[in-house]
């Protein structure tokens, strides 16, 4: 049951309805549970084995240290400190052994038996236990935050069930923080919903099935194809291949985040946004807190921050404070920490060199070579006079963040860290050509050894379908252009008469039903962070 | 009724008026308006005057490239028509038979039974369920016939239903031709009939006399046979089953189909077995191995024209 599929519209449509029906206002929390349980039991039944038990191990650690937290006073302190950290950490190292044995253990066994000759379990015949790169993260947050005293542990252990299973959020994120979360639910006072907010609801959902249906999975034909194929192509091609992905991805996962967080805002439940107009963004650093927003602040919280606040991390700080005055010096504590995140996202993503290089080291690289040029930037630009809000300038940042993140996602997507290195070796092989892109639609070859016909094939009328996505592309554009300036497109159509808003409710249907991808031909619900 | 009520009323009716409005201009515009293979005979019929047709053929291309049917007009004074698509099996033929009976009150059911011995899911691909029902009209029948043919399946039922999200990719390759079908001609074709001035030398198994394996009926296929037997008997009709000559039918096939048909009471004529007497040239009427072209279809429509004259009259 994909959130693209007949069955997943009905699920949410009957839980929106009971969930806001005054009658069962009190019983909401049982209905999104029982909804989340279906929906999580259509992808993996056996993965509750591990969900609900592992749920109910952070409930007991969230219970536990809450009442040593009530039992702490001056007196005893310190220990009881280092119990409650030892129950927190304890929850951590159960989610990260869990995330190991489901996620990574196959993979790695598989590399090590390839490289060495051993014969180290693989992990076959486990069963998928899908979402799990997101509830084991969403439960150590749990636990961390009733360490902190940042919220109080929660007596019931259904609410943490469904804080951990909860159907909008359990496949692709967000990360959403269960003090930000929960309440909203329990506490049926906390919705926030009016007639205008059901509306502008009505109208993301439909935006984000339009990004994932209209664009992601229309565009993704190109990315798909060249990356699989990428030794048959050169030049244009690949570059045009690497542009695609980047667009599918952008439309793919915000389309998703837009269907997500307009389910939620259905129910009066504001889900954790988890992108910003990324491609707006002026450096690195910037990317990364308007790209998959919600991933970056859970490691820089539980992660990055206590890292610094540990003895190893506190001692060193101070000695390098005291032996040299170096501003960049004094900051490798931090750069230090910032590089364990940065691997802590590649490894997420996945085992493989790719993943960690591309969206892990390589980030890091980045960042860090940012903050080396940002003192020979500043002073470029002052000798150029370009002022910090000229618009040739974010255009050029913006610009410069899209092509860093372009070359990135290449090893993201790519099969391997050595198809990477292939596939940019392949775009300077050869010089380059305007057939090297339209080959890619012409070159209506074949899957030698696979009995299928060629996906391109769907898209029919090249020229046609390709000026088509440059308008999408453009039209998805304007729009985060509009939304980086403040303003909503919703809002601004809302205040319109009648006849304008019907001529656009009408250009959202017909555009999903015209231009979305659906059919045989297509898996509407192959969204790329389902993978993870 | 407040005047806020009768505003959300009048938005609420706007809105469904334009949606459906436009999904049906969009629905027209989107489905393809095949040329060659039979799917415009199904517009075609539609458009004849009520009870205006004596004898109603269905069946598959073979029936519409190998019955004449301006012919039988011309020649025998038969109203005829070829209400046939590509792929056409006895499930479908039942389907149209129903369809056709709400217009028209044919004397004589030709059926066509060239698909008998195939597979089920072989017959029911996705390309023949869209010749069957992208320009039928929506109906009890058609709903019925979906339903039955996708073994209950509510997707396959709800997309032939709402041809424009089978159809929504052809997008890309609309020309002028989308948007103005519909308002060119009245008919297509003339009484079904298609015309094939192409001559190919044919091998037919059944002059071989070539066996070939034994095919048994399915009963899925007996249950279709003996369906539209019902429904012709249950409205006065004489019902007919014909097998047009082509390559591949051989005499077992025949064989085993006359037993069931004579074992139920029905008529079946085989035209593989009356080649000569029809005068059928192998080199010159046909146009491919599974169609006869016009020469051979003048033919097949004389003999049928004697046979039908005499019957009805």
């Amino acid at each position: 049951m994909g959130i693209v599929s007949f069955w997943f519209i009905v699920l949410t449509a009957v839980t929106v309805i009971l969930y806001d029906l005054p009658y069962f206002r009190r019983y909401g929390r049982y209905i999104l549970l029982a909804a989340s349980l279906i929906f999580y039991i259509s992808f993996s039944p056996a993965g509750l084995l591990v969900l609900i038990p592992d749920a109910l191990a952070a409930w007991a650690v969230g219970i536990r240290v809450q009442k040593l937290k009530d039992s702490q006073n001056a007196d005893n302190y310190e220990a009881v400190q280092k119990v409650k950290l030892r129950y927190t950490l304890g929850n951590a190292a159960l989610n990260i052994l869990l995330l190991f044995l489901f996620n990574y253990c196959g993979g790695m066994a598989a590399f090590v038996n390839e490289k060495l000759g051993t014969g180290l379990w693989t992990a076959v015949g486990l069963f998928v236990t899908v979402g799990i790169s997101y509830f084991s993260l969403k439960l150590v947050s749990y636990t961390a935050d009733v360490y902190g005293g940042v919220i109080e542990a929660e007596k019931d252990p259904l609410n943490v069930i469904l804080y951990a299973v909860f159907f909008l959020s359990i496949m692709q994120g967000p990360f959403d923080r269960y003090g930000k979360l929960m309440p909203q639910i329990t506490d049926a006072k906390k919705r926030k919903l009016t007639y205008s907010s059901v509306k502008a609801a009505v109208i993301r959902i439909m935006y984000g099935y339009i990004k994932k249906m209209c664009i992601a999975d229309q565009i993704g034909l190109i990315a798909t194809h060249v990356f699989t194929r990428y030794e048959e192509y050169h030049g244009l091609a690949i570059l045009t291949g690497i542009a695609a992905f980047a667009v599918r991805l952008y439309a793919d996962f915000s389309g998703y985040m837009d269907i997500v967080c307009g389910i939620g805002q259905l129910m009066g439940i504001e889900i954790a946004e988890n992108f910003r107009q990324p491609f707006f963004s002026r450096n690195m650093t910037e990317f990364w807190g308007r790209w998959h927003i919600t991933l970056g602040a859970w490691l820089k919280d539980y992660v990055f921050y206590p890292l610094q606040r540990t003895g190893l991390f506190t001692k060193w700080s101070k000695a390098i404070s005291r032996k040299t005055k170096n501003k960049l010096l004094r900051k490798a504590p931090a750069f230090t920490a910032e590089f364990i995140v940065w691997l802590l996202i590649g490894l997420w993503h996945g085992s493989g060199f790719n993943y960690i290089f591309g969206v892990g080291i390589l980030q890091f690289i980045y960042i860090f070579t940012g903050t080396l040029l940002k003192p020979f930037s500043d002073k470029l630009r002052a000798f150029l006079h370009i002022g910090g809000k000229s618009v040739f300038l974010r255009i050029v940042q913006g610009m410069k963040c899209t092509l860093l993140m372009c070359f990135a996602w290449v090893f993201f997507n790519s099969a391997s860290f050595e198809n990477a290195l292939a596939m940019f070796c392949n775009i300077f092989n050869d010089a380059f050509s305007a057939e090297q892109f339209t080959e890619i639609f012409t070159n209506n070859g074949y899957y030698p050894f696979i009995d299928v016909t060629d996906p391109l094939k769907v898209i029919g009328n090249w020229n046609v379908w390709l000026m088509y996505i440059l308008v999408c592309i453009f039209v998805m554009f304007i729009v985060d252009i509009l939304h980086e300036r403040g303003q909503s497109v919703v809002e601004a159509v809302m205040r319109r008469p009648y006849p304008i808003r019907l001529a656009f409710y009408m250009l959202l249907i017909f555009s999903l039903i015209v231009f979305g991808s659906y059919g045989g031909t297509y898996n509407a619900s192959d969204f790329i962070y389902y993978r993870f | 009724m407040s005047k806020k009520t009768i505003k959300h009323i009048l938005k609420a009716a706007a809105f469904i008026t334009v949606f459906c409005i436009l999904f049906l201009g969009l629905q027209q515009i989107l489905v393809p308006k095949y040329r060659s293979d039979g799917t415009l005979n199904t517009s075609d019929f539609f458009q004849l005057e009520e009870n205006s047709i004596d004898v109603l053929l269905l069946g598959s291309s073979q029936i519409v490239c190998g019955v004449d049917t301006p012919r039988l007009k011309q020649y025998y004074g038969i109203s005829a028509f070829n209400f046939c698509t590509s792929g056409q099996f006895p499930e479908i033929e039942e389907y149209y038979l129903k369809e056709a009976l709400k217009t028209q009150s044919p004397r004589l059911v030709i059926c066509d039974v060239s698909s008998v011995f195939m597979p089920f899911e072989k017959l029911a691909n996705k390309q023949a369920m869209t010749y069957f029902y992208t320009t039928m009209p929506f109906d009890r029948y058609k709903l019925e016939s979906l339903y039955n043919v996708s073994n209950g399946d509510p997707g396959t039922v709800f997309m032939y239903t709402f041809p424009l999200f089978l159809f929504s990719s052809r997008w890309k390759e609309l020309s002028t031709d989308d948007l103005t079908f519909y308002t060119k001609y009245k008919f297509y074709t003339v009484n079904g009939f298609l015309r094939r001035d192409i001559k190919t030398p044919v091998t037919l198994a059944f002059v071989e006399e070539a066996d070939g394996e034994i095919y048994e009926l399915s009963d899925r296929m007996k249950d279709s046979l003996n369906r539209i037997s019902e429904i012709c008997d249950e409205n006065g009709m004489e019902l007919l089953f014909l097998k047009i000559p082509s390559d591949e039918w051989t005499r077992n096939d025949s064989r085993v189909l006359n037993e069931f048909m004579t074992e139920n009471g029905m008529e079946f004529l085989d035209l593989s077995d009356k080649i000569t007497e029809m005068g059928l040239d192998t080199e010159h009427d046909f146009f491919e191995p599974t169609h006869l072209n016009l020469y051979g279809a003048a033919k097949v429509s004389d003999y049928l024209g004697e046979i039908i004259e005499e019957n009805l009259n």
